[in-house]
C-alpha cells in the first residue's frame, strides 16, 4: 500500500496593479490559505491516518509513502508536529519512501531533462535529511511515465519505477506483474487502478453496487487475484479528508492489513517486490501516461491551449531566474497543481476538477498565474 | 394555433433588448403559429416574417413625452386600444412582453377566458436600479399573479420574480435570448489608429454601471497607453460620466459616440477588441451575444443573465474594478487567452439561436393549452 502525500504552495490573487499599492505587496503565495488548508488536512487526515499507519507498522505491517518537498516545507511552516509523527513512522523501519521530484513538477516533460534531474536529486537529499531514508524506487509526479523517463531513471540508478497500469498498454496482461522498460533493465511496477480507485473515489458512493465497502470484502477481492503483487496507490487525503471519518474510512484503513494477513497475504514495500520478483515482459509507453482522469494521460495538465501556453512560459523563465534568489519561487510555480486549475475538461472528471479548484474559471486561473510569471520575469530581468 | 401578441417596441423603433427579442422571436414563431402582433403606430415597420399580421394601433399620444402627457396616460390609452382590438380577433392565447401590455393582457384573459403568458425581459427594479415606480411595480405584480405561465430570459430574472413578486417557480419557464446565424460575422481585429479598442455599448443609466467601466479604464491606462475606450449609447447618466472622465484624467482616451444606429453599432462591434458589460443588474444583455458574434470577447459582471449561456466568458463582480481592469489587460496582453475566449465564445453561440427560442416558446404555448 502506497500513499501520496502532497501540498502545493497555492498562489495568491496576484494583482497586476500591486506596484501601485503602498506598500507594494510582492508575495506570490497565499500563506493564509496554505496554512488554513494544511491545518484542516492535518486535523482530518495527517494526524489520525498517520497514527494508524504508525501503530500498524510497529506491528510489522509494511507501507510506502511518497512525500513531496513542497509538502515537507509546508509542514515545517505550518505544523511541524505533523512532520514529527511521519518521522516516527519511518523510524519503525517498516516504511519505504519513494523518490520523486521535489516540487511535484512536470519537469519530466520538458524538452531537456536537466531540470528534472536537479529536482529528483533535491528530493533525494531531502529524504535523507528529514526522514533518514535512501530512496530506491522512483515514482514520478502523478505517476507520469514514458520510455524517455524510464531511460533517465535507470541512468539515475533507481531500482525500479512505479506508474499506472494502463489498459491500452497492458492489453490482455495483468497489472499485478512486474514489467521492464523497453530495451532496458529498469523494472516497472504498476498501480492497480481499479482497486485503488475503489478506495479513493468510490468508498462512500452509495450508488455503487459494492457499497458499503468493508475491509473483509476488499481483502477477499485481493486474495482472489493472481500475480506477483498488488499495488494500491492512493491519495493520502482520501483517509479523513476526501472521504470523511463518518464514512468509516479510517476504520477500514486500520482493519485492512489484518484482514489481508488472515487470508495469507503479506504487506510489502516496492523494494521487497523488486528484490524477489523478475519482470515478465516489456511495458512500452512512447507517449506519456499518468494516473489522472479516465484518459490516464497528461491532458489533465496540458490538454488545452491555455495550459500549454503556461507550461511554455514557465519553462521560458529558466534562463532569467537560474542562479537568482527567484529560482526557488520559479520551481514552486512548476508544481503540477497550478496547471491542473486551468483544465477545461467538461466531462465526468470535470466535476472532480471543480472540487479541487480555488479559481472562478480556468481563465481566471490562467490570468492569475500568467500575471505572476510576467512579474517574476520582470523582477529577474531587473537584476 | 392562433396567438395574440402584445408588443410595444419593434425595430427600427426600439431602444433595448425587448425590440430585438420581438423581431427575432416573431421571425421564427410565425412559421409555427398564426400570429397577430399588436403595437403602437409609431411609423412604418418591416415585419421579420411575412406570415405574421402586424396591427399597429393609432396612438397619437406616442411618443408620449412629446405630447406633454404622462407615461401613465399613454400606457393606459394603449392598453384600452389593445383590448378593443382583441374583441375583433380570434386567438387561443394572449402573450404579453413586459409590463406595458399587462393590464390589457389581464383584461383580455378575463373577457376571452384564454390563457395569458407574460415574458419578463426585465422588472421595474432592474430598470431603476432599485427605485421602482409604485404603479409600474403594481402592474408587474398583477401580471405575475394573473399569468398562466411566465417566461423569463434568464435564471437571474426568474429568481428575481420569485423574490420580489413571490412568483410560483412552477409557473416559470426560462428561455434565453438567442442570436441569428446570419448575425455571426467575426471580424479580424486590427485595432484603430494603432490602438486597442475596448467598448461599452448600451444605455447610460445607473443600472448599467458605466462608472466602473471608466474607473477600470483609468487603471488599465496606467499599465498600457495603447488602449482606447469607447462608450456608446445615450441616457441620463451621460453628464455624470463626462465629468468622471475629466476627473480621472482620461478624457483623451475615451470617446462618447452618443446613440448609434444598427450599422454604426455593428461597425463598433467589429472594430472592438473587447466588449465590457458591467451592469449591476441585467436580466439578459443581448449586446453580449452581439459582441461575441462579431468575434469580440466579452467581460461581464456576474449579474448579467447572458453569462448563464456563455459559460466560457470572463466574469467579475460588478463592483470589482481592479479585477475588471486586470481582465481587460490580460485579454489584451495574452494572445493565447484572447484566441481561446474568442473561439470558445463563437462556439457557444452556435447552440443559442432565435429559432430555438421560438421553438421553446411554442412548446410553452402547447404546454399551457394542454396540447402536449
Amino acid at each position: 500500500m502506497a500513499f501520496h502525500v502532497h501540498q502545493p504552495f497555492r498562489l495568491r490573487r496576484f494583482s497586476v496593479f500591486n506596484d501601485l499599492e503602498k506598500p507594494p505587496n510582492k508575495a506570490y503565495f497565499d500563506s493564509e490559505k496554505n496554512r488554513a488548508i494544511f491545518e484542516r488536512v492535518s486535523k482530518k487526515c495527517y494526524f489520525p491516518a498517520t497514527e494508524i499507519i504508525k501503530d500498524l507498522s510497529n506491528n510489522g505491517y509494511k507501507f510506502t509513502y511518497s512525500i513531496t518537498g513542497t509538502w515537507v516545507e509546508s509542514a515545517k511552516l505550518y505544523n511541524p508536529d505533523v512532520l514529527s509523527i511521519f518521522k516516527e513512522t519511518f523510524d519503525t523501519g517498516n516504511v519505504e519512501l519513494l523518490g520523486e521530484t521535489y516540487y511535484h513538477s512536470l519537469s519530466s516533460l520538458y524538452s531537456g531533462l536537466e531540470e528534472f534531474k536537479i529536482q529528483v536529486k533535491m528530493h533525494k537529499k531531502m529524504a535523507r535529511r528529514e526522514f533518514k531514508q535512501k530512496t530506491k524506487t522512483f515514482r514520478n509526479t502523478e505517476l507520469i511515465y514514458d520510455n524517455r523517463i524510464g531511460t533517465e531513471i535507470e541512468k539515475m540508478k533507481f531500482k525500479g519505477i512505479i506508474t499506472e497500469g494502463v489498459d491500452r498498454i497492458l492489453e490482455w496482461r495483468s497489472p499485478t506483474d512486474l514489467y521492464r522498460r523497453v530495451r532496458g533493465k529498469l523494472p516497472i511496477m504498476l498501480r492497480h487502478y481499479k482497486l485503488s480507485d475503489d478506495i479513493g473515489f468510490r468508498f462512500s458512493a452509495r450508488d455503487w453496487a459494492c457499497w458499503p465497502l468493508t475491509a473483509d470484502k476488499y481483502a477477499d477481492w485481493i486474495s482472489n487475484l493472481n500475480g506477483q503483487y498488488v499495488l494500491l496507490y492512493i491519495d493520502y487525503e482520501t483517509f479523513g479528508e476526501h472521504q470523511w471519518p463518518e464514512t468509516g474510512i479510517l476504520d477500514f484503513l486500520e482493519h485492512l492489513p489484518g484482514e489481508l494477513e488472515k487470508r495469507g497475504n503479506e504487506l510489502v514495500t516496492p523494494s521487497d517486490v523488486l528484490k524477489k520478483q523478475e519482470p515478465v515482459g516489456e511495458y512500452d509507453s512512447p507517449w506519456a501516461i499518468s494516473w489522472a482522469d479516465e484518459s490516464r494521460d497528461v491532458s489533465t495538465w496540458l490538454g488545452n491551449r491555455l495550459q500549454q501556453e503556461i507550461f511554455k512560459r514557465i519553462q521560458g523563465l529558466e534562463e532569467v531566474v537560474s542562479g537568482t534568489e527567484l529560482e526557488d519561487t520559479w520551481r514552486k510555480i512548476q508544481t503540477a497543481d497550478h496547471l491542473y486549475y486551468l483544465s477545461t475538461k467538461a466531462t465526468k472528471d470535470g466535476v472532480i476538477h471543480k472540487y479541487f479548484n480555488p479559481y472562478d474559471s480556468p481563465y481566471d486561473a490562467f490570468i492569475n498565474i500568467a500575471n505572476i510569471i510576467e512579474d517574476i520575469r520582470r523582477r529577474a530581468e531587473k537584476k | 394555433m392562433n396567438v395574440l401578441m402584445i408588443g410595444w417596441e419593434y425595430p427600427p423603433f426600439s431602444i433595448g433588448g425587448l425590440g430585438t427579442h420581438c423581431y427575432w422571436l416573431t421571425r421564427y414563431l410565425a412559421d409555427l403559429v398564426d400570429l397577430y402582433f399588436l403595437m403602437p403606430h409609431v411609423g412604418r415597420i418591416k415585419p421579420s416574417n411575412s406570415k405574421m399580421k402586424i396591427i399597429q394601433l393609432p396612438n397619437d399620444w406616442y411618443p408620449f413625452y412629446q405630447a406633454g402627457r404622462s407615461l401613465f396616460d399613454a400606457v393606459n390609452y394603449y392598453n384600452k386600444l389593445v383590448v378593443d382590438q382583441s374583441r375583433h380577433l380570434d386567438f387561443d392565447l394572449v402573450h404579453v412582453h413586459d409590463w406595458i401590455g399587462i393590464n390589457a393582457g389581464v383584461r383580455i384573459k378575463e373577457e376571452s377566458l384564454k390563457p395569458l403568458i407574460i415574458t419578463f425581459h426585465s422588472t421595474e427594479y432592474d430598470r431603476t436600479a432599485g427605485h421602482p415606480w409604485g404603479w409600474i411595480k403594481d402592474i408587474e405584480r398583477r401580471g405575475v399573479e394573473n399569468a398562466d405561465m411566465i417566461i423569463t430570459v434568464s435564471n437571474l430574472m426568474k429568481r428575481e420574480l420569485i423574490k420580489i413578486y413571490n412568483a410560483d417557480s412552477d409557473k416559470i419557464r426560462v428561455i434565453y435570448n438567442g442570436i441569428d446565424p446570419t448575425e455571426i460575422k467575426p471580424s479580424n481585429k486590427k485595432g484603430l489608429f494603432g490602438k486597442k479598442i475596448v467598448l461599452y455599448l448600451g444605455r447610460l443609466s445607473v443600472q448599467k454601471n458605466v462608472d466602473s467601466f471608466l474607473r477600470a479604464a483609468a487603471l488599465v491606462l496606467k499599465k498600457r497607453k495603447d488602449v482606447h475606450f469607447v462608450v456608446s449609447g445615450k441616457g441620463p447618466t451621460l453628464p455624470h460620466l463626462l465629468e468622471l472622465v475629466v476627473d480621472l484624467g482620461i478624457s483623451k482616451d475615451v470617446t462618447f459616440t452618443g446613440y448609434v444606429n444598427d450599422d454604426e453599432r455593428d461597425w463598433l462591434y467589429s472594430i472592438a477588441d473587447l466588449y465590457v458589460l458591467p451592469s449591476v443588474s441585467e436580466p439578459f444583455g443581448i449586446t453580449v451575444l452581439e459582441a461575441v458574434a462579431h468575434g469580440t470577447p466579452v467581460i461581464v459582471s456576474k449579474t448579467v443573465g447572458a453569462s448563464e449561456v456563455l459559460k466560457d466568458t470572463l466574469k467579475v463582480d460588478f463592483w470589482d474594478i481592479e479585477k475588471m481592469a486586470s481582465y481587460i489587460l490580460a485579454s489584451l496582453d495574452y494572445k493565447v487567452l484572447y484566441k481561446e475566449l474568442r473561439e470558445k465564445g463563437l462556439e457557444e453561440l452556435r447552440d443559442i439561436t432565435w429559432e430555438e427560442v421560438a421553438r421553446r416558446t411554442y412548446n410553452t404555448y402547447k404546454e399551457v393549452l394542454g396540447w402536449t
